[in-house]
């Protein structure tokens, strides 16, 4: 049975996205040791991770050669794309000087090991398996690159490393878990073969964890003083990594479109220019920004996610209704699995308990008490303990016949059948003798020893 | 999960210390990823019910039965994923698990797996199908349960002693070829008798003139409200016993080597000769030298005639194997000690029967009536040896193909 498009790429997305975010917290704390702020986000680093799985699940180009090659040289291509994201280094790069571009931004070849990262995923049957390791490993030692950016840092560096790593930990959490419980989902399928297509779990689990991470990382940034500003540049920070990315890849284009302007341009008449043509602008009120803006547009950019995943909730339910009547349309034989609420019948009432009445404890000075503390140490002693048959007298009469050769049992006994059961008053006097008693036969069992 | 929450107090300890708040959070996911599994480890297997039901317990090979698994989250905790391992017989046939583990703790069972993810108070009943069941006595449990938390991690595991037991008997043919000018099968049974014996207690039948006031059945009498008499069974019964051999390849008895398809094949004409004798009236008992579930070294089943032995000698059809407990003269030798002289003893093989005909013609100077029915391809042949010493015999065949007895729709009995 096929796997579902969700584990065929929901699995993937969510894996590589946990180990951009992890080394992305990793990144931020070493920008933060040498004082520069953050570039590469959970999503660049999750790019890099992607190819690294996608090098890793590869199915052509599987020879010796490529095998030697191709990780190595694939994951220093995935380093300097890292590398090249601080737009330091590609000033440098423009200005001619490779070698200052190469001291600048060294910890944006992380990228490589993230490429790495992804290349261990290389066998889907392992996926959940490193799910598990991933969240068993980096979870507590995500307190290391934490502490150390602190540490490290003060002031303005500190404020951005915490938004980034705050960034990266919110993203690692969210997507290692769901990573984790797709991973086991897939597992379960492929066990038993059957069919998730009808199962909700895997819904109640996206988007339980992406609602319950939302709503936690606001009062999370509040409580670490996260400054929105420093929030905002790092979660639209990939929107800029995009933004390079497209002209990038758009080059050829812009460079095609310029070559037709040259062309064009001797057919336009003389005096026609771009310059000519006004664009509309949005900007009417051009007052300065408040204060409170920046907490708006944050609270603002929140509410927009969590319609995002309600919206996102909305189209899987309508694709999974979608997909049941069409299976209905189908007409699929007999259902193998039925599935229903159904609520227990209320348990008959349990039998009200009876409340132990507690057993008075004699202290040692009674009669009784003493009594008791005799049978207590004869049945420690082991050698003539009371059998739950026997009377007090005849208990008495057996233990002196079988070697137990002290008078006080016979008579703190008699004392006890006396008090217990003719309920007899017991005088001062025969208090202070079962004492006395209790202490003979202690030490009779002791010498007895 | 002590260590879980040790390493976030420290890490929280750090934080505090260090003033680095976001080591705070770290502490409270590294707690949260710590502490998930208890939920589900104290709270997982209870009111978890597992149930399996079978459509019947007794079969006919060939038949087609449902099996039922339900699984009830009876609280409202939902359990993400709960897997049942429910241990059944090697052979049992699944349509929906066409192929199963083996488990490495117990002899001959496979795993039936099943895994679900439960919400609150939700019921799943799974229908799987058991297809062209063979021969054979099928166990079923016991299970194992386990419940993992959110994340998969293992939470909580139980084994329930809940078994089932599924026979499947071998399928019954109806004879053919054993025309009127065949000879009958044993000895003809009297339906009617002069003389009946006092000892054999048939029921009662409603009151005649003439019969002795001996005979009226008085508490019977009394509580149907009028007279019946007793019933007594013909002082000439007719007892065939079913003898088989069940190795069925010459050599040391201690051999584990067989002929499945000739066993199989023999099993199903001792079950349609049964059904045959015990149509004609007779009383059919079995006796084979194979285990049969119990401490006993051999099978036996004593003659009876009552409609229920049928079922009775497919259910003992469906214990035994095709590996011997003792010497085939052995088996021989110890039936005269539970079969009175005077019985037919009819005697399936699918060997060559020279190494039994001593005991066999011993049998029959002691007064049993014996009769060897040959089966298996050289059944023939093997007939004729027991012909040529004095001991009558035939020979079973299948139709429409001889040597498929699965598939057959008649036997053939010849000779």
């Amino acid at each position: 049975m096929q796997s579902s498009w969700r584990v065929r790429v929901l699995l993937p997305a969510t894996q590589v996205l946990a180990e951009g975010a992890w080394l992305a917290v990793v990144y931020a704390a070493a920008q933060a040791v040498i004082g520069e702020p953050p570039w590469v986000g959970p999503l660049e680093l999750a790019m890099a991770a992607w190819a690294g799985m996608a090098w890793g699940r590869r199915r052509r180009w599987t020879g010796p050669a490529a095998e030697a090659l191709g990780l190595p040289l694939l994951a220093v291509a995935a380093g300097a794309f890292g590398w090249l994201l601080d737009p330091q280094v590609r000033l440098l790069l423009a200005q001619g000087q490779p070698v200052a571009a190469l001291s600048t931004h060294a910890p944006g070849w992380l990228a490589a090991i993230a490429f790495w990262r992804g290349e261990v995923h290389r066998s889907r049957e392992d996926d959940d398996a490193l799910a598990d390791q991933l969240l068993r490993v980096a979870v507590p030692g995500l307190a290391v690159p934490w502490t150390i950016g602190h540490l490290a840092s003060s002031g303005r560096a500190e404020a951005d490393f915490t938004a980034a790593a705050f960034v990266g930990t919110v993203f690692f959490v969210a997507a290692a878990f769901v990573a984790m419980g797709l991973a086991r989902l897939e597992a379960v399928r492929a066990a038993t073969g059957s069919n998730w297509q009808a199962n909700r779990s895997w819904i109640v689990l996206v988007v339980g964890v992406a609602l319950a991470v939302t709503l936690l990382a606001i009062p999370a940034a509040a409580f670490l003083g996260v400054p929105i500003r420093s929030l905002l540049v790092a979660t639209l920070a990939p929107v800029q990594t995009v933004l390079f990315i497209v002209i990038l890849l758009l080059t050829p284009v812009i460079l095609f479109a310029a070559l037709l302007a040259e062309l064009v341009q001797p057919l336009l008449p003389e005096g026609f220019g771009l310059g000519q043509i006004e664009f509309p602008t949005v900007l009417a009120d051009r007052r300065p920004i408040g204060s409170s803006a920046p907490t708006w547009i944050f609270f603002a950019i929140v509410g927009l996610l969590l319609l995002l995943e309600l919206a996102v909730l909305a189209a899987m339910l309508w694709m999974r209704w979608q997909e049941r009547r069409r299976m209905r349309t189908v007409g699929t034989t007999e259902a193998f699995e039925e599935r229903a609420i159904v609520l227990p019948p209320p348990e008959p009432p349990r039998p009200a308990r009876r409340v132990a009445v507690p057993r008075r404890r004699w202290p040692a000075d009674h009669p009784a008490g003493a009594y008791l503390a005799a049978l207590r140490d004869l049945q420690r002693d082991g050698r003539w303990p009371r059998l739950p048959a026997e009377t007090p007298a005849a208990h008495a009469d057996r233990a002196r016949r079988e070697g137990f050769a002290c008078a006080a049992l016979a008579r703190l006994a008699a004392t006890y059948q006396l008090w217990r059961y003719a309920e007899r008053e017991i005088t001062p006097a025969e208090t202070r003798r079962a004492r006395g008693r209790l202490a003979a036969l202690r030490r009779a069992l002791g010498s007895g020893r | 999960m002590s260590g879980w929450v040790a390493l976030a107090i420290l890490i929280g300890a750090v934080g505090a210390l260090a003033g680095a708040p976001g080591l705070l959070l770290v502490a409270a996911v590294t707690l949260a990823y710590g502490t998930l599994t208890r939920l589900w480890t104290r709270y997982g297997m209870q009111r978890v019910l597992y149930a399996r039901r079978l459509s019947a317990d007794r079969a006919v090979a060939g038949d087609s039965l449902t099996l039922d698994v339900t699984i009830w989250n009876r609280k409202p905790l939902p359990l993400p994923w709960v897997a049942a391992d429910d241990l059944v017989s090697e052979t049992l046939p699944v349509r929906e698990r066409p192929t199963m583990d083996r488990d490495n703790q117990s002899l001959n069972r496979r795993i039936l797996h099943n895994a679900w993810s439960l919400a609150w108070y939700e019921r799943v009943i799974r229908h799987f199908h058991l297809d062209d069941l063979r021969r054979g006595v099928y166990e079923l449990g016991p299970v194992r349960l386990r419940v993992r938390d959110i994340l998969g991690r293992d939470a909580s595991e139980e084994q329930l002693q809940t078994s089932d037991t599924l026979i499947v008997a071998p399928r019954s043919l109806p004879l053919r070829g054993a025309g009127p000018e065949a000879a009958p099968l044993g000895e003809r049974r009297a339906r009617r008798s002069l003389h009946a014996d006092p000892a054999l207690y048939g029921g009662v039948r409603p009151f005649q003139p003439g019969d002795s006031l001996r005979r009226v059945h008085w508490r019977a009498t009394a509580r149907l409200g009028q007279p019946v008499s007793r019933r007594y069974e013909p002082a000439r019964g007719r007892q065939v016993v079913l003898v088989l051999d069940v190795q069925t390849i010459e050599g040391p008895e201690w051999e584990m080597v067989w002929d499945e398809p000739a066993f199989e094949g023999m099993c199903v004409a001792a079950a349609s000769l049964a059904r045959s004798l015990l149509d004609d009236g007779a009383a059919v008992g079995l006796a084979a030298a194979s285990f049969s579930g119990t401490t006993q070294r051999f099978a036996w089943l004593p003659p009876q005639a009552a409609p229920a032995q049928l079922g009775r000698v497919g259910r003992l059809l469906a214990r035994i194997g095709p590996v011997t407990s003792a010497p085939f003269g052995t088996l021989l030798t110890w039936l005269t000690r539970r079969v009175s002289p005077g019985a037919t003893l009819l005697v399936l093989t699918a060997r060559d029967p020279v190494p039994h005909l001593p005991a066999l013609r011993r049998l029959a100077r002691m007064g049993y009536a014996l009769e060897l029915v040959a089966c298996g391809t050289d059944a023939a042949r093997h007939a004729t040896v027991a012909r040529r010493a004095a001991i009558p015999a035939r020979t079973v065949g299948f139709t429409p193909d001889p040597d498929d007895p699965e598939h057959a729709d008649a036997i053939v009995l010849a000779g």
